[in-house]
């Protein structure tokens, strides 16, 4: 019997191998079926723009155009335009830019760019999604895109990773980290190395970002098209109770999901006029089941609400928040929105819920392709907005692409 | 004696308390902790732990959803998920039976290897789940009562009287004070073990089964964090740690007073950082008054009331 | 008291067990005798505790066998023993300090009801409580009525009564008593021993492990002594303390062996 722990070992091992085999051949079938999912984005301009790929360039022929929150000349004007310096290992100020910015993914032709992509990790649902795009779109172009794990929440591992992409030395580095107080060391590690890097998910002084979703501007939109539903059921202010379901966890500023909340906030009381004693922010721990019962707990506490305009920072959250209301008898006396078109916004909309109407798709799908083809316009010393966002779209029962259904 | 304690207070604090429909509330919040807290009670008397309960929920609760996905049948989906749950307990009973490893240690791998693979069932994504039979197991009411409500009390039911009237409840009791002694006493501990850990699989997954019919959506983080609640439910209750002592009716208290406490700091508004706060000093009060008072005293303390439920034979 | 005083119920023939290096038990031959108490002494780590282990079926001998009434027996587990009606109260008891009197009295032999509710294993706890107290009262021995009082509540003495109640219970061929005394005060002490020769006196063979040679010499009608793991006498009368002293610590030990 005292040899059982060794025997164990070995059978372990075996296991995990077995399990990390299947998930590699899930991993790759999926790759081959998700390629091309340009449907999603629904841009406003499909022009390709005349200033971003410079005739010197080695890159092949364009794969696709991926539009951007900087879609209009105005948009361009206000926003700081930068491009690399190799002189200064460093990010500088341009005002020579185009008239707007989508990036545009090139096939590698003769450039032999190689690219470095440092996810937070593997496992978390938008990621899977975000790194399944990356090797869809690294493929597509022919570009040498290495993939380093931080392993969130792992407090060493973004410097590890920092280090051997140092070592990997790539000629662009997608950098997301998102522990914030860790992107000084990892951002001084790529400048000494002369990197140029593009933060994801959190910001850093002097380098270009690449916010996977605008959060803010999600949570504004998600809000003017609920009033637009409530106006159109002639609620007025005075009858609407605002519920948003968010949760302690996220960091309450502009960079984090939690600034949706922000934004939806915002316009409920700019174009709504709904008071802030109209506006509850409950804590909903994305369990769903726990979600509905602390919603439930609310609307036991508040009896005398009429309608209810629900916002959740994320569909799972939404779908608690929804299920409580339906529980409750005021499905039809509610209206609900979510963000990410996830399996639980897409269910309800493919189904015309009457509550939950509408979520949000921020194409972690294309992240790969948007972050590519940011780094071929760098390594091309090509102009790029400061700030980068995939243009993100309201989806509804009737917007949503029906093969989703 | 708590229950009624906080039960008056918040009457007076809240005018919503006292109502037939809050209740209902509570008692639908608690149902799906309630089925693991009931099979995990069992599980800590025996002198074990599973910490792979909220791993289970999850893991299960996915295999239901891709089954469903594939327009199996509903009976087909759910048989489905309640298998997957008795391989993760069959799974932790050859862990900890057969090569030693103490149960804690043993669950948590489990739990992260279950979790990990709860993620790679749909890739990370949930489930949202199409047949309207299936969610129409968890959602709404029947006689006015939370459906998930029924589930809950039929588990309690079955698992108490196991534990109160049955050889097999007497054996767990045995086992959990002495495995020596019950060794010798012809009980067989590896059976004992292997019976607490599948039964902990199975009523894991069908807590997993009414989560997602709940939730009309699988996620593959499904239960993630609710091991700890159930665990300081069943303490709460009065069961040990260490094994041996602790009961049924113990849980149902425990489980209900947190679910009082977690709805009552939610009607007054209270923000989630104080119900965590408050649900860990009465996990911390129960268990130091018990220390404190529990030998000398015959296992009484300030908890009285929840702990009388502890002292059946 | 029993017609079958004195009729050998329990051989033990060649038994030797090691634990790696250490010789426990030694090629030792026993007999034990129905109706009469055989004490088995020796200093600490003699091997007294392997031979009751051996013989109650809680260790497997290296080589030797076991015979009860006569026939050769493969002890497994205590269980096969137990179901010989051999009964050991170990040193350290093997109570469940968590329950009652009466769960500990029926420990692993518990009484079940009647036709269905027997079939799913449903417990007839009034059965047992009166059993356990007839059983209590019959012993005379000190512990509380009431059900529901932990074991681990009550002194050792009341806890040893109860596994010497229990063992007394179930043996019907044998009871092996490993140090019943070690633990206790001499009121309780005696109480104890006083039970021992109550349970010989129906007829089952004792065996008592003591290190306390007066209860010894008072009690026992036959003492074996080991040492080393071997046996070095077995004596039935004559028993003095300067003898038994002399065995046991092996001091003029060729003069020794009889
Ligand atoms: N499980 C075991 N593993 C290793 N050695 C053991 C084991 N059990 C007993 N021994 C050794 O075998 C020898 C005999 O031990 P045993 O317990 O039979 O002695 P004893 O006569 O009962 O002593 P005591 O009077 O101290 O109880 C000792 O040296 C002891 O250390
Ligand atoms: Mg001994």
């Amino acid at each position: 019997m005292s040899r059982f722990p060794r025997a164990a070992l070995p059978t372990l091992l075996a296991l995990a191998l077995v399990i990390s085999a299947c998930g590699n051949g899930d991993a790759d079938d999926a790759a081959e079926t998700t390629a091309a999912p340009a449907t999603t984005a629904a841009p406003e301009t499909t022009a390709a723009p005349e200033t971003t790929a410079a005739p010197a360039s080695l890159l092949g022929e364009v794969i696709m155009e991926l539009p951007t929150t900087i879609a209009n000349a105005e948009q361009a004007a206000a926003a700081t335009w930068m491009l690399w310096d190799e002189a200064s290992c460093s990010f500088v100020e341009t005002d020579d830019h185009p008239d707007f910015y989508q990036a545009v993914l090139r096939k590698d032709g003769n450039a032999n760019y190689r690219f470095a992509w440092t996810p937070e990790d593997n496992v978390f649902d938008t990621l899977i999604v975000a790194n399944e795009s990356f090797r869809v779109a690294a493929a597509a172009s022919e570009t040498d895109v290495t993939e380093f794990d931080n392993l969130y929440p792992s407090e060493e591992q973004p410097l590890v990773v920092a280090d051997l992409v140092v070592q990997h030395d790539p000629d662009v580095v997608l950098s997301m980290n998102v522990l914030a107080n860790l992107n000084p060391a990892i951002m001084s590690k790529y400048k000494e190395a002369c990197i140029p890097a593009v933060a994801h998910s959190v910001p850093h002084e002097g380098q270009p970002f690449f916010g996977g979703g605008e959060w803010y501007a999600v949570g504004r939109a998600q809000a003017e098209y609920l009033i637009a539903v409530a106006e159109g059921r002639g609620w007025t202010t005075g009858d609407v109770d605002v519920l948003l379901c968010s949760h302690s966890a996220f960091v309450q500023d502009r960079t984090s999901p939690y600034a949706s909340i922000i934004g939806f906030r915002e316009v409920v009381k700019e174009s709504f006029d709904v008071g802030d004693d109209n506006i509850h922010e409950l804590e909903c721990p994305s369990d769903i089941v726990t979600d509905q019962a602390n919603v439930a707990d609310w609307l036991t506490a508040h009896p005398d609400t009429r309608n209810i305009m629900g916002f959740g920072i994320n569909d799972l959250r939404t779908l608690g928040m929804v299920n409580a209301l339906r529980e409750s008898g005021r499905a039809e006396t509610s209206i609900a929105g979510g963000v990410g078109l996830s399996q639980e916004s897409v269910g309800p909309l493919c189904a015309s819920d009457p509550t939950f109407l509408t979520s949000v798709d921020f194409v972690p799908q294309l992240w790969g392709e948007y972050g590519i083809a940011i780094a071929q316009d760098i390594a091309e010393g090509n102009p790029i907005p400061s700030e980068i966002y995939p243009q993100a779209t309201v989806v509804d029962a009737a917007s949503i692409d029906q093969a989703k259904c | 004696m708590a229950i009624v304690a906080i039960g008056i207070v918040m009457t007076m604090v809240s005018p919503f308390f006292f109502q037939a429909g809050n209740f209902l509330n509570v008692a639908r919040a608690v149902a799906i902790t309630g089925i693991v807290a009931a099979v995990s009670t069992p599980m800590l008397i025996s002198g074990n732990v599973d910490l792979s309960v909220a791993a289970t929920m999850g893991i299960s609760g996915m295999t239901a959803g891709a089954l469903l996905v594939q327009e199996l049948p509903v009976p087909v989906a759910i048989i489905g998920a309640l298998i997957v749950g008795l391989l993760m307990g069959l799974v932790n009973a050859v862990i900890v039976v057969k090569f030693r490893v103490n149960s804690l240690i043993a669950t948590i791998g489990t739990a992260f290897i279950a979790r990990g693979v709860a993620f790679l069932v749909n890739g990370g994504r949930s489930i949202f789940i199409p047949a309207e039979s299936y969610v129409a197991l968890g959602q709404g009411s029947a006689l006015g009562i939370p459906k998930p409500v029924f589930y809950t009390v039929v588990v309690f039911a079955v698992i108490g009287f196991v534990m109160r009237y049955t050889k097999v409840g007497a054996h767990i009791y045995a086992v959990g004070s002495s495995p020596e002694a019950a060794r010798r006493a012809g009980i067989s501990v590896p059976k004992i073990t292997w019976g607490v850990f599948l039964a902990s699989g199975f009523f894991s997954a069908l807590a997993g089964v009414v989560l997602t019919s709940q939730a009309g959506s699988a996620f593959p983080y499904g239960g993630q964090g609710r091991e700890l609640e159930i665990i300081a439910a069943v303490i709460v209750g009065g069961t040990a740690l260490t094994g041996g002592r602790g009961s049924i009716t113990g849980t149902i208290l425990g489980v209900v007073l947190l679910g009082i406490i977690a709805n009552s700091l939610n009607l007054m508004g209270l923000p989630a950082p104080y119900q965590d706060i408050s649900r860990g000093l009465l996990l911390v009060a129960a268990v130091a008054t018990d220390q404190l008072s529990g030998r000398t005293l015959g296992g009484r303390g300030v908890f009285r009331g929840l702990r009388a439920g502890t002292e059946e034979a | 008291m029993s017609v079958d005083k004195g009729r050998v119920v329990i051989e033990g023939i060649g038994l030797s067990k090691s634990y790696g290096p250490i010789t426990a038990l030694d090629n030792v031959d026993i007999e034990i005798r129905a109706g009469e108490i055989t004490a088995l002494v020796g200093d600490n780590g003699a091997g007294k505790s392997t031979l009751i282990k051996i013989l109650a079926g809680a260790v497997a001998p290296d080589a030797g066998e076991v015979r009860v009434n006569g026939e050769t027996v493969v002890l497994r587990t205590p269980a096969d023993a137990r179901d010989l009606g051999i009964e050991t109260i170990f040193q350290d008891l093997a109570l469940a300090p968590d329950r009652d009197v009466v769960t500990n009295l029926f420990l692993g032999r518990e009484i079940v009801r009647k036709g269905l509710a027997g079939m799913i294993g449903m417990l007839d706890r009034g059965a047992m409580e009166a059993q356990a107290l007839t059983q209590i009262d019959a012993l005379g021995v000190n512990i509380p009525r009431s059900t529901g009082v932990s074991i681990g509540e009550m002194s050792g003495g009341q806890q040893q009564s109860v596994a010497v109640a229990r063992g007394a219970f179930w043996a019907k061929t044998g009871m092996f008593m490993d140090e019943p005394t070690a633990a206790l005060g001499v009121r309780e002490s005696s109480r104890v021993l006083r039970l021992a020769r109550q349970i010989a006196g129906s007829g089952v063979a004792v065996v008592l492990i003591s290190h306390i040679l007066p209860h010894v010499m008072e009690l026992a009608d036959r003492v074996v002594v080991l040492r080393h793991g071997q046996k070095v006498a077995e004596l039935t009368e004559d028993i003095s303390m300067d003898r038994l002293v002399t065995l046991i610590v092996g001091v003029d030990a060729h003069d020794a062996v009889t």
